[in-house]
């Protein structure tokens, strides 16, 4: 196959003018698309009837929004980072947070991308200063973003942080595909994963439903 | 031009615009080849006892004398390039799309009085590790028609290598 060159010389041309600092880096193109699933979560709780606020911890009612950008303690009071409440009429509110460390069955840390909570789990552990048990957890994402290469290894992460929490719903988001951990991924209905997840896409309402559907639960059984 | 000289006169643009990390995304996937399933008939010979036990296959293909297995091929030079172009996409629009819809989050919930400032920064607790990074909130409109003609251009090229 031949292929034009002046396709190839626009394409080249206009490269340049859609890049920036942002996507030039892979780390903050990851937190950017970790916050991309907290909005999805958020959307998702409001969908559901929750109404939503941010807070910033020891800053009470937000400014803005800080994020992490690697993995740390939710009661850590180092840095004012941003969460979000949700309150559902007739239920118990939760915490969306992203970023955090919960403890597993095995009583080891796991990290978790977004993680959705009690409040009453939040609180204690920002008074106990201990980390939040992942039984207290009702829905958390694994977010991935890549360019072209998704290694199995993160997939195999997955299903080794899925047996170790004993939260309600998880599941692996990414923004592109792979074969092979699809194939990995479809071998247990327990390991829930959604390929394509970007703004405006089935993956995206996919992962939308995901959360509905954890706030659902949590309502009816609260 | 060909597709070879395509893919690297695409893969040092990519480069020149500070997107090493894409490159090397693309490179590692054409190292690690296509997966693909072969295969593999029986010999002619007949193993004898314990060989027999280890080297028996598992499972048959219908209809024929021997069973699947999972290998890899070199990704071919349409292939290399379709990798490139789905890449270049993936970080260019629809990285740019995630910061869009970023904007709009974000601008609502600063009009709906839900934080003051329209700002999402991302920050280490130890700022010696890492200095902060906030996702770009000013509308770039210059970097959004950009992104909208890119996409454009790499519809037909993508079809064509489909």
């Amino acid at each position: 196959l031949s292929v034009a060159d002046d396709l190839i010389n626009e394409i080249k041309s206009v490269v340049g003018a859609s890049t920036d600092a942002s996507l030039a880096d892979h780390l903050q193109a990851s937190k950017a698309y970790e916050a991309f699933l907290f909005v999805t979560a958020i959307r998702a709780a409001e969908k559901e009837g929750a109404s939503v606020s941010y807070q910033q911890i020891g800053q009470g009612p937000a400014k803005q929004f800080v994020f992490r950008t690697s993995p740390g303690h939710l009661y850590s009071t180092i840095k004012p980072y941003t969460y979000a409440v949700l309150d559902f009429p007739s239920a118990p509110s939760l915490e969306v947070h992203l970023d955090v460390r919960v403890a597993g069955k095995s009583s080891v840390f796991h990290e978790c991308d977004v993680a959705v909570l009690t409040q009453q789990e939040a609180q204690r552990s920002r008074s106990e200063r201990v980390a939040p048990r992942s039984s207290k957890v009702i829905a958390a994402a694994e977010a991935k973003f890549y360019a072209a290469n998704l290694d199995l290894d993160l997939a195999r992460s997955y299903i080794g942080l899925i047996s170790d929490l004993s939260a309600k719903a998880c599941c692996f988001a990414t923004n592109i595909t792979s074969a092979s951990v699809t194939r990995l991924l479809s071998q247990n209905q327990s390991r829930v994963w959604y390929d394509f997840v970007v703004p405006n896409s089935v993956g995206a309402q996919r992962l939308g439903v995901f959360f509905e559907n954890a706030f659902h639960r949590f309502r009816a059984t609260s | 031009m060909d597709e070879r000289r395509a893919f690297d006169e695409l893969r040092q643009t990519m480069i020149q615009h500070r997107l090493r990390w894409v490159v090397s995304e693309v490179e590692e996937e054409i190292r690690a080849g296509r997966t693909v399933e072969k295969l593999v008939r029986r010999g002619k010979r007949t193993p004898t006892g314990e060989e027999f036990e280890i080297r028996e296959l598992p499972r048959e293909m219908p209809g024929t004398s021997g069973k699947a297995e999972l290998t890899t091929v070199p990704y071919t030079d349409s292939e290399q390039l379709a990798i490139l172009i789905r890449a270049i996409r993936t970080v260019l629009v629809e990285g740019r799309a995630l910061q869009q819809d970023l904007v709009i989050f974000v601008e609502r919930a600063t009009e709906a009085g839900q934080v003051m400032e329209s700002r999402m920064v991302f920050e280490e607790e130890d700022d010696a590790l890492r200095p902060a990074f906030a996702v770009p909130l000013n509308r770039d409109e210059g970097g959004r028609l950009a992104s909208s003609r890119l996409a454009e251009l790499l519809s037909p090229l993508e079809g064509e290598l489909t």
